[in-house]
């Protein structure tokens, strides 16, 4: 695909983003008929949630704890809680199991059985395993199609020193055992000097005491276990980013990331990234700030570019202690937010590298026709999506010649089932973009 | 005038708050060594006696001192109370409700300075204590705008020729003794609840807090109550408190407290002396001994992080504080494994430090009682974690958090309320068997359930003996309007303070029918 001369940004900008969008769609569509390659189970249950609020909340919960029972007679008194008989809408397989268990027809350990069964399928289409084995083969198939990975370790709250260090011991034994594992593996076209091995990083695994309230504490008590981490990083060649997760963890996050980097002899090696999440009102200024620090201290930074997933519980939290939201109100200021960051950021690359976290294939071309109107090369925006989402997207994008990762938590059911229900209620919310795809 | 609306609640995540409290800390510091004189008509009574309030995380460091009131100041503040009463009640009730909105206004812009207090006066952690002056706020809002509502009297069936009314008439001389757990919010509560309805306030604050309620009376003086409509009388317990209750022009009492002074309060009420020209009320909050409750399918995350919160949030001196925690066998174990670190992790220290997760305990015998209680329950059961002696800071009342297996359930420690960092944890078979042993104390205040089946929590609502029941959540911090809070069974006589009647407690109905006709025609 060759490019259009550079364009004055704006109305240029809109026509290419549209054709981009267009071509994307196309190109994903020839991939699959549908954007996202669901498996069977997930299709049921996206689709019974699509189908009824009360029905999905009921399957959102059960789904929520299941992997927190114990016995077979505990999975099937909670599907009987979760799905009374006289459920008009109870999907058929979850009937079949109700009701086969109530008289003793089928026996509650073949229900169980049956019920783990489809949320593993579930899971599966979010979680990429939970061993090494499950990484590796990933990050192989995932080269073949030219596509790099980041890995997200799923993992229960951090509440003491001892299960901080031990979150600490499972990155680093991954960044070891991934590099190592990796070493004879070829790039992917178009990757450049990419890092091949990546991790994102939940800064709240790193403190039992990650609280703001006590900031140079928290500071020093995450950073004390992220050096250890940012260290094996740097020796064994592999990049990481520090997710972004609540909004009152945002500062404490940044300030950890501005410590690494300054850290002697580790700050002007260490390939570190950050996230930024458009959906926060205040992001343009932290952004500009953050940017000043940058030059200031001439160092460069990944920045991945979200939206934010934690949505609803930002506006519960802050409603319930009477605070200003501080997310958008409306879907579309998110967006139009999204796309004047992603202006931002493609305009100051000698201070980051941009990296743009989303299935949304118009916020996507929009990136691309910016890029295109600022002159730059392919390869500087890296891609990103989620792991079992949009894999149609990533392909389409893959066939434009620019580079993607995709983002895949590994980990066990229990921990990640926070995870899975945020996936799935993204999936299913009103005003996602890939929900439109489903219907 | 506008609705109620909950005050927010700081939000240290913001660095410009972090940084004006911290240095409003240091000012109060500064500024410490107060001298309070009771208030009797607005004017400084000094008895001769004075009664230190001392930093618990520094008892060296004397936060101010109170005077302590004899038997002359109380009869004093009662008969200028007595003599201000029928004026006050027959202030527009849209007067009353000005006062107390011009007082929050106060308390708003003076937030941080209280707060700050109540970190050097009773030991609150950050946060606690500025959710202790943020309640104050609320109930002064909220109960402004119960009064106004309650003024209009109630609906009656109406007949050609009379007319008929219900309203509410305020009892009479109000003693409000507070407790020092939330020495700002409780007391605003009681004294601002009872001012709304028209009742004359005498303020006995609590022996630990006197310094917090002579600011916040003055404050009340501040935005327009009258003088000799709120009176300020610290002294001990057994002295002014008993003195207050007793007295025969005393028409109200309101107290917070223990078990054992509320009931003997109910007693002393119940028992009318021939001096007496009414029957006392009173408005009585007493202890718990609150279970929470963890289901085998929990979320586990919640349940240790609710746990946390409402065991040794403000070192467990809380009345809705978690003491008891009923685990399912088949999850006990895990969570036990994960609760022992996560314990032994919280950060003891002055909470004048925002790290701080636990502060001191409030006096020398709240140390000594918790210590000897911790003591014991190491002879007698196993004790799962007690913190070192050694990791205490050397000064102050600090005793770290403990947590104790294999209670006898009907032993002390297991039955009466202990107001420390302290949680006996017990192994039930099933939820059903988790319930009755939560049920299986003379307490009923708050209680918590961790549970995702619906049965289950149905079942909790049906029968967990509470007060204030939580579902899934911390089982403290309940707010202003939102979850109005009291408890039942020997916990309290079921007013909820916050809540939509509790007004109603402290007037008496009064119904008022006259005829409307002349020569027997309706004149309407
Ligand atoms: C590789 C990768 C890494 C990620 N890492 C992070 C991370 O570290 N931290 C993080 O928070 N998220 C992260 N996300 C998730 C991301 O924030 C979005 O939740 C997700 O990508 C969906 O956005 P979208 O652009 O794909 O879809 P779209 O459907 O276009 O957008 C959905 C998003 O819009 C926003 N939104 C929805 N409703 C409203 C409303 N009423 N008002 C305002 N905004 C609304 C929400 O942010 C929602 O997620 C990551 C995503 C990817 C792909």
């Amino acid at each position: 695909m060759s490019y259009a001369p550079l364009a004055p940004p704006g109305l240029a900008v809109e026509d290419r983003t549209q054709e981009i969008a267009r071509e994307l769609l196309e190109r994903a569509r020839r991939e699959h008929h549908h954007l996202t390659t669901l498996n069977r189970w997930t299709k049921r249950v996206l689709a019974w949630s699509l189908s009824d609020a009360q029905l999905k909340a009921g399957v959102l919960r059960f789904i929520d704890c299941l992997p927190s029972l114990t016995t077979p007679q505990a999975v099937a008194r909670h599907l009987h809680d979760y799905f009374p008989l006289h459920h008009l809408r109870l999907p058929a397989a979850f009937r079949l199991g109700v009701s086969l268990s109530r008289p003793g027809l089928l026996t509650a350990p073949a229900v169980s059985a049956v019920v783990r069964h489809i949320v593993e399928q579930v899971a599966r289409q979010f979680i990429a395993g939970s061993h090494l084995h499950d990484a590796l083969g990933l990050i192989h198939r995932m080269a073949d199609r030219g596509v790099l990975v980041s890995f997200d370790v799923l993992g229960e709250q951090v509440t003491s020193d001892d299960e901080a260090n031990t979150s600490v011991r499972r990155y680093t034994t991954l960044i070891s055992e991934l590099s190592t594992a990796c070493r004879r593996l070829h790039a992917p076209d178009a990757v450049g000097d990419r890092p091949l091995v990546h991790l994102s990083i939940k800064p709240s695994s790193l403190s039992a005491h990650f609280d703001p309230v006590s900031f140079e504490e928290s500071v020093a008590d995450a950073l004390r276990r992220l050096r250890v981490i940012a260290r094996d990083a740097v020796d064994h060649d592999v990049a990481i980013t520090l997710d972004m997760e609540q909004y009152r963890l945002r500062d404490l996050t940044l300030e950890l990331a501005r410590r690494l980097l300054v850290e002697p002899g580790l700050g002007e090696r260490l390939q570190l990234g950050i996230v930024l999440q458009a959906y926060l009102r205040d992001t343009p200024q932290v952004f500009g700030e953050l940017l000043s620090w940058l030059r200031d201290h001439g160092r460069r930074l990944s920045v991945r570019l979200v939206k934010g997933a934690y949505w609803d519980s930002e506006v519960a939290y802050a409603k319930q202690r009477g605070w200003l939201l501080p997310v958008y109100h409306n879907k579309r200021q998110t967006d139009e937010a999204f796309e004047r960051l992603t202006e931002q950021m493609l305009s100051h690359r000698e201070l980051v590298r941009p990296e743009l976290g989303s299935h949304n294939i118009r916020s996507i071309a929009h990136a691309m026709a910016v890029a295109e109107s600022l002159g730059s090369s392919k390869d500087a925006v890296e891609y990103q999506l989620l792991y079992g989402m949009g894999d149609a997207i990533q392909g389409a994008i893959r066939q434009l010649g620019f580079p993607v990762r995709v983002y895949a938590p590994l980990g066990e059911l229990i921990p990640g089932m926070a995870y899975l229900v945020r996936r799935i209620l993204e999936n299913t919310a009103n005003e996602s973009f890939l929900r439109q795809d489903l219907e | 005038m506008t609705a109620f609306q909950n005050e927010p609640l700081a939000d240290f995540s913001d660095s410009s708050q972090r940084t004006r409290f911290a240095s409003t800390l240091e000012q109060v510091r500064r500024e410490c060594g107060w001298k309070a004189p009771c208030v009797i008509g607005g004017q400084p009574v000094v008895t001769g006696r004075w009664l230190p309030s001392v930093n618990p995380a520094h008892p060296s460091h004397i936060v101010g001192q109170a005077a302590l009131a004899r038997s002359e100041e109380v009869d004093r503040a009662i008969a200028c109370a007595l003599r201000a009463q029928a004026r006050w009640a027959r202030t527009p009730v849209e007067t009353r409700a000005e006062l107390l909105q011009s007082a929050a206004a106060r308390l708003r812009q003076q937030r941080a300075w209280f707060a700050a207090l109540a970190v050097l006066e009773v030991g609150k952690p950050w946060r606690e204590a500025d959710a202790d002056v943020v309640e104050a706020i609320d109930f002064l809002d909220y109960y402004r705008a119960g009064a106004l509502e309650l003024a209009q009297g109630k609906a009656v069936i109406q007949q050609p020729g009379e007319s008929n009314r219900y309203g509410y008439v305020p009892r009479g001389v109000c003693a409000v003794i507070a407790p020092w757990n939330f020495p700002v919010g409780i007391l605003a509560g009681m004294a601002s609840s009872a001012l709304a309805a028209g009742n004359v306030v005498i303020v006995k604050p609590a022996e630990q807090s006197p310094i917090l309620a002579s600011f916040f009376v003055r404050l009340l003086h501040e935005a327009g109550v009258p003088e000799d409509v709120l009176q300020y009388l610290p002294g001990l317990g057994e002295e002014t408190g008993r003195a207050l209750v007793e007295d025969p022009r005393v028409a109200l009492v309101m107290f917070t407290g223990s078990k054992a002074v509320g009931l003997s309060i109910l007693r002393t009420v119940g028992n009318p002396s021939a001096a007496q020209r009414f029957v006392k009320h009173a408005v009585v909050e007493m202890g718990g001994k609150n279970a929470i409750v963890v289901d085998e399918d929990a979320d586990l995350d919640e349940a240790i992080h609710g746990v946390l919160i409402s065991a040794f949030g403000y070192q467990g001196q809380k009345c809705s504080a978690a003491s008891r925690l009923i685990v399912h066998a088949a999850l006990y174990d895990r969570l036990v494994e994960r609760l022992i670190p996560a314990v032994a992790g919280l950060r003891v220290c002055d909470p004048i430090e925002p790290r701080c997760d636990l502060g001191p305990l409030i006096d020398a015998d709240a140390k000594t009682r918790v210590t000897t209680a911790v003591a014991e329950a190491a002879a007698s059961s196993t004790c799962l974690y007690r913190s070192p002696p050694e990791r205490l800071p050397a000064e102050g009342f600090f005793c770290g958090p403990a947590l104790c297996a294999e209670v006898d359930p009907r032993s002390p420690l297991a039955q009466e309320e202990l107001f420390g960092p302290v949680v006996c944890l017990f192994r039930v078979r099933s939820f059903s068997e988790g319930l009755a042993l939560a049920n299986d104390t003379a307490y009923g205040l708050t209680g918590g359930v961790y549970s995702r089946s619906p049965s289950h929590l149905k079942e909790a609502i049906d029968s967990f003996q509470v007060g204030n029941l939580y579902l899934n959540r911390p089982i403290t911090g309940s707010l202003v309007g939102r979850q109005p809070f009291g408890g039942a069974k020997l916990s309290g006589l079921g007013t909820k303070a916050g809540g939509p009647d509790y007004l109603l407690q402290l007037v008496v109905p009064k119904t008022i029918c006259e005829n409307t006709t002349r020569h027997g025609i309706p004149l309407e």
